[in-house]
């Protein structure tokens, strides 16, 4: 089962003190049980290592970054073909809720066939994206 | 489908020609078929839970909204 992993999760982990913090850890125990090939962009460790530096600490941050660079979850790099097919897709949105990376997500998850994101945005439903609960 | 080129060494090609006319598979369908094998068993291989289980234990402390409204503390969209 392929899942693409949001900022918010990411972030819902490193903040013991994050109301979905146990939520994240049940799903991921969950998720476990379904040998899941996890996915994520550039752009969402970008947005997730960005809050997590400036509203709990920058050292926290590195971490996260490194364990990102073990490899075991796939980055898909953001190149000009997605960040344009993502620029097309925000276009396409009628909600003002949907940002640009949200956007060049829900490309990615049409792109590699992508079973369901693991997020927390109320918002990423309305995409049609199914959203793993 | 993307179209690529690859260079091959010469017994590999060979065996890979003995392959096409034992399994009735086009030397492209074979070249598909063993990437795909090769990708997925790395994949299946990846510890990702793993590695989520030691960002979950980073324990920093921020906000109790923060994943929630990340959008919020990031773009100013209206909190949740």
């Amino acid at each position: 089962m392929r899942v693409f992993i949001d900022a918010n999760v990411f972030v819902a982990l490193v903040n013991a003190k994050d109301s979905t913090h146990n939520r994240a850890l049940e799903l991921m125990g969950k998720l476990q049980k379904e040998n899941p090939q996890f996915f994520t962009s550039s752009d969402v460790v970008k947005e997730a290592a960005t809050i997590i530096s400036q509203k709990t600490d920058h050292a926290s941050a590195v971490k996260f970054l490194n364990e990102m660079d073990m490899g075991d979850i796939n980055v898909i790099f953001v190149d000009s073909e997605l960040n344009g097919a993502g620029l097309a897709e925000f276009k396409l949105q009628t909600s003002k809720n949907i940002s640009c990376v949200d956007a060049v997500s829900f490309v990615i998850v049409k792109k590699y066939n992508i079973d369901f994101a693991f997020t927390f945005d109320a918002d990423f439903r309305k995409t049609g994206v199914k959203i793993y609960n | 489908m993307k179209r690529t080129q690859i260079y091959l060494p010469e017994d590999l090609y060979n065996e890979l020609r003995l392959e096409t006319q034992s399994t009735k598979l086009s030397v492209s369908e074979l070249i598909r078929q063993a990437v795909s094998e090769k990708l997925t068993k790395k994949m299946d291989a990846r510890g990702g839970v793993k590695t989520l289980a030691r960002i979950a234990a980073i324990g920093a402390t921020g906000p109790k909204d923060l994943a929630q409204n990340l959008e919020h503390y990031l773009y100013g969209k209206k909190r949740q």
